[in-house]
């Protein structure tokens, strides 16, 4: 295979790293992620080995010499995600954590990169939290879902809300002055009052940020299981609406920018990395069922989401890749349009310009059109942005940029 | 060969009642085809559509040479026929190329109105009939019964009735050695000049139109000039031929036989089916008698679901015409659905048929509109118009006069289902002209009904409340004054022209109302609230909504996944292939056909 080489324009687009640590305690009723519950530190120890050697064949250059230069450079933003990557004992979450910090550009110390963990408050400790400070994890993503103890023991989740305070106090005692915290909105038979409730004590914990999901039934899980015994397991659509307008109502009345579809931020503390996907760029997805798209030509690719052919196929020396698919010229443009419409900064018509060369406008036109005149979208001096409705029927309206 | 060995015959019977497999037993008899050669059974039926379904939609013409046990050699043509009544022209093609006729009927079930009129079609035209009991084999079968009946309903001896199974075999030689022995040899002059009978056509991509003839008097070869006398226009013939059954080159068709001419016609349309040919130097004074011709009783809108595919539509529809001269087209435009054609069929299922080729076979998307019947309409000015477009009806304070197709359907069913029968044909407006006990378990009914309520359902209808065993038939009869208003269809405000519908009035409510409801759960969710209302002129008598999306969205979307969100949006858009923009609402298919199945909800 040839040397990829990218042009200096996508050479110089910041560049993320993500890690997926397919481990929890307990598995979630409503989670369809990579995952498995329990595993012993045996496990852990020959995941560790195995990102390591993964790790290694992008920084040689095997099939992704690709990003050589790119790679080489070091990243800008490195996620651990899961699964739960605090579930992994301390001493190797930390050599884990100190392993990537390490192909960070511009190094471990300081905010110069982002380095988020997701942590799930049932498996964090003060003694795990001070590890990631030490390996130079910056940012901490706390699942809370909910305050509620009747709905986190429905949700399958393995704390309650006690734990979730105290966790997040020892984070802030730890140093973490970058936290998000989940919500999960849309739970059966939650009425509004409940749900104000629910925002209100999140606002108290002052995040940085807040992600809010509308709790879906995926396929295979056990609420999915549930619902197809007759349990009332989700709220209804015109349920769903108001409670995803009162929470931007809310939130945005307390100084936090709806920067993205589900996600809110203070000034500044949007996160880095998730807006680099957004935005559609290039990251180099490490582990197993880890996904990642590479520069030049442009690449997508899924790792294998079983953990034991993931290990087998490093182990072995060959990527783990399961699946992959270059995106040509079309479908790139095709995907930041989609992507960029989760953004609230929507599409920069001189960005997109000087990216693809051609004006969105001239691609979409006749999309752009009927979506600005249906109130859809909203046009600025530069950009086209979504408005909350259009937010709201995504699904609905985006296919046609497809 | 001596016109004296040659027989001419086609099969009248009912569906199902086994005339193609007796067919097939036949040629296989005959040694035309070997029992290895008939690999896919029934060789006549050669649509993918027609085996599909089990129907014959278009009538085919086989030669079989045929070595008596006497050793005489003959020559045995059978023109098969359609047995559904929408084809029910095309019987009466087949039978002018011929003498004589096996009327089978199955033991079990007795003759069915299908049957019995089209065997008094063959009685006009002086067929010879030889009646054949079929399926013997069975249980239930009851031959005497059976010939009883026949001789009844339609006072023919039935003394020498062909017993027959042609699942097993039994009495096929019995059937050859009758079409030999009974049915008439053809009688024509072979020194006069040419007379042949266009009784189908086809077209080839190599040899132009194919004329399917039967030649009367004289004779064609290779070379000879001839011309359409209804035309006059001349060809020369550049090749002659027999179905074996694929098409086989022979010298020359002579006075008696039954085969094609190719002559580098490049339209079908120049060997208009009825028409006579004759030599080019010698015609003859007068043309045979031709038949009635197709006269399309249904008629719809059919429209590409994509604009772009207007001029492949077009394409494909003038391909099927070469084939189907009772297909019928002229542009036609529609408010909503953009460029089309508005197409005449002799009934639902040639319509259903024709959809379904032009989608099959040319692979487009298209959208069918509800079917119409051609309305009369006396204006004010006392000019009386045509109509077969709801969309196209006049004012209402222009109308006069509003008048609708009748037919006269002929129903037979086992007694103990009169109740049900009459019951059915009281809902669709019938007006009861007679009964007959054909058995004293069997009944004929004579109705009056509007065609228009026959084209809804009505003869599934029949089906599902006799248990299967009632049969349909039905001819023209004469337009009738009704009262009939347009019902309109509203979504979002705005009219609908290709959704448009005229019905009785003592029925729009009804109609209205549930044309409203189906359509409300056909129209997918919109971005906004989409009303959906029935109106007579500008009274709305029926409203619903299509409640617009509230909430829609992928709330997660990590760099984890692009690619999986992707596809499942795109899946999203797949499914909207299917619909067509009116306005500024997105209407599937279906719903344009949605007010034909609007019996089926109760």
């Amino acid at each position: 295979m040839s040397a990829r080489k990218a042009s200096p324009a996508e050479q110089a687009r910041p560049m993320g790293l993500y890690v997926h640590i397919p481990f929890c305690r307990s598995r979630c009723h409503y989670c369809d992620f990579v995952s498995t519950a329990g595993l012993s530190r045996a496990w852990q120890i020959r995941y560790r080995d195995a990102l390591r050697k993964e790790l290694a064949f992008y920084m040689k250059g095997g099939c992704v010499d690709a990003c050589d230069g790119r790679v080489a450079a070091g990243f800008d933003t490195l996620y651990f995600g899961g699964g739960t990557p605090t579930y992994l004992d301390a001493d190797l979450l930390e050599e884990i954590a100190a392993d990537f910090a390490a192909v960070l550009r511009g190094g471990v110390r300081g905010d110069a990169a982002e380095f988020t963990v997701e942590a799930n408050p049932g498996t964090l400790t003060a003694q795990k939290l001070a590890a990631l400070r030490r390996a130079g994890c910056n940012r901490l993503s706390v699942g809370a879902q909910s305050f509620d103890d009747s709905y986190l023991v429905w949700l399958g989740r393995s704390h309650n809300a006690a734990a979730f305070r105290q966790a997040w106090e020892w984070a802030r005692e730890a140093g973490f002055t970058n936290m998000n915290l989940d919500l999960l909105y849309g739970l059966p038979d939650q009425s509004m009052a409940h749900w104000e409730r629910t925002l209100r004590e999140a606002l108290a914990y002052q995040p940085e940020h807040i992600s809010l999901y509308q709790l879906n039934i995926e396929p295979g899980t056990r609420l999915a299981q549930l619902a197809g015994a007759g349990q009332n397991c989700a709220a209804d659509e015109e349920c769903c609406r108001g409670q995803y307008l009162l929470a931007h109502r809310m939130l945005t009345g307390a100084g936090y920018s709806h920067y993205e579809i589900s996600n809110y931020a203070k000034p500044g503390r949007e996160s880095r990395h998730n807006t680099q996907c957004w935005r559609n760029g290039y990251y180099l997805g490490l582990g197993a069922g880890a996904a990642g798209y590479l520069p030049e030509p442009r690449l997508r690719y899924v790792n294998t989401g079983d953990l034991e052919r993931y290990l087998a196929d490093t182990e072995r020396g060959r990527k783990p890749v399961a699946d992959e698919e270059t995106i040509d010229t079309r479908l790139a443009m095709a995907e930041e349009m989609m992507l960029a419409f989760r953004l609230r900064e929507g599409v920069d018509a001189g960005g997109f310009q000087a990216r693809w060369g051609v004006e969105p406008a001239e691609h979409y036109g006749a999309a752009l059109e009927k979506h600005l005149a249906t109130g859809l979208l909203e046009k600025t001096r530069q950009s086209l942005r979504p408005t909350l409705e259009g937010w709201l029927t995504y699904n609905v309206w985006v296919p046609e940029y497809l | 060969m001596n016109q004296e060995n040659i027989r001419n015959f086609c099969i009248i019977a009912h569906i199902d009642h086994g005339k193609s497999t007796l067919a097939d037993r036949i040629l296989e008899y005959t040694g035309t085809l070997s029992a290895r050669e008939m690999t896919t059974k029934q060789v006549l039926d050669q649509m993918d559509l027609e085996k599909e379904r089990g129907i014959t939609i278009k009538l085919t013409a086989v030669r079989m040479q045929y070595e008596a046990p006497d050793g005489e050699i003959y020559l045995l043509n059978l023109i098969d026929t359609p047995g559904h009544v929408d084809f029910s022209y095309e019987v009466s093609r087949s039978l002018a190329a011929c003498e004589g006729a096996l009327l089978v009927v199955d033991a079990t079930q007795g003759i069915e109105a299908q049957t019995l009129a089209n065997v008094y079609l063959a009685l006009e035209h002086d067929l010879e009939i030889i009646p054949v009991i079929n399926k013997i084999d069975l249980p239930s079968a009851d031959p005497e019964g059976v010939k009883k009946e026949i001789e009844e309903v339609i006072g023919l001896d039935c003394s020498q009735a062909i017993l027959t199974s042609a699942k097993d075999g039994t009495g096929i030689p019995e059937v050859i050695q009758g079409v030999i022995d009974r049915i008439p040899c053809p009688k024509g002059d072979a020194q006069a000049p040419l007379k042949a009978l266009i009784f189908d056509s086809s077209f080839d991509a190599y040899r132009g139109a194919l004329s399917y003839i039967r030649v009367f008097d004289g004779s064609v070869a290779k070379g000879d000039m001839i011309q359409m006398m209804s035309s006059g226009k001349k060809y020369e013939v550049i090749e002659t031929g027999a179905f074996m059954p694929g098409s086989r080159p022979v010298d020359c068709l002579e006075a008696g036989m039954v085969g094609y001419v190719a002559a580098s016609i490049k339209n079908v349309k120049e060997t208009r089916v009825g028409d006579t040919i004759t030599g080019g130097d010698k015609p003859a004074d007068t043309p045979l008698p031709g038949y009635r011709s197709a006269t399309p009783m249904v008629y719809c809108g059919i429209y590409p679901v994509e604009a772009n595919d207007y001029d492949k539509l077009r394409d494909a529809l003038d391909k099927l015409q070469l084939n189907d001269a009772a297909l019928l087209y002229e542009p036609e435009t529609s408010v909503a659905l953009g460029f089309g054609y508005r197409c005449g069929f002799l009934g639902l299922l040639h319509l259903d048929i024709v959809h379904e080729r032009l989608e099959r076979e040319y692979d487009l998307s298209l959208i069918t509109t509800a079917p119409s019947v051609v309305y009369e309409i006396l204006q004010t000015d006392r000019k009386v118009i045509l109509i077969d477009n709801p969309a196209k009806i006049p004012p209402v304070q222009k109308i006069e006069e509003i008048r609708e197709p009748f037919v006269a359907a002929s129903i037979m069913a086992p007694s103990d289902y009169i109740g049900a029968v009459m019951e059915l044909c009281r809902d669709r407006r019938g007006s009861f002209i007679n009964m007959d006990y054909m058995t004293p378990s069997r009944v004929h009914l004579h109705y009056d009904l509007p065609l228009a309520e026959i084209i809804y359902d009505f003869f599934d209808e029949l089906k599902s409340r006799t248990k299967g065993y009632a049969s349909l038939d039905y001819e023209l009869k004469e337009y009738r004054a009704s009262e009939l208003i347009k019902l309109d269809i509203l979504v979002n405000g705005e009219a609908v022209d290709a959704l448009s519908v005229i019905v009785h009035r003592d029925k729009a409510q009804v109609r209205g109302r549930k044309l409203v409801v189906r359509l409300r759960s056909l129209i997918p969710r919109q971005m906004f609230e989409v009303p959906v209302q029935a109106a007579i002129g500008t009274k709305v008598i029926a409203r619903e909504s299509v409640k617009a999306f509230r909430k829609n969205v992928i709330d997660k979307c990590y760099g984890g996944d692009v690619t999986r969100k992707r596809k499942l949006l795109e899946k999203q858009k797949e499914g909207k292939k299917r619909m067509k923009m009116v306005g500024s609402v997105e209407i599937p298919q279906e719903a344009f056909m949605a007010v034909l199945s609007l019996d089926d909800e109760e």
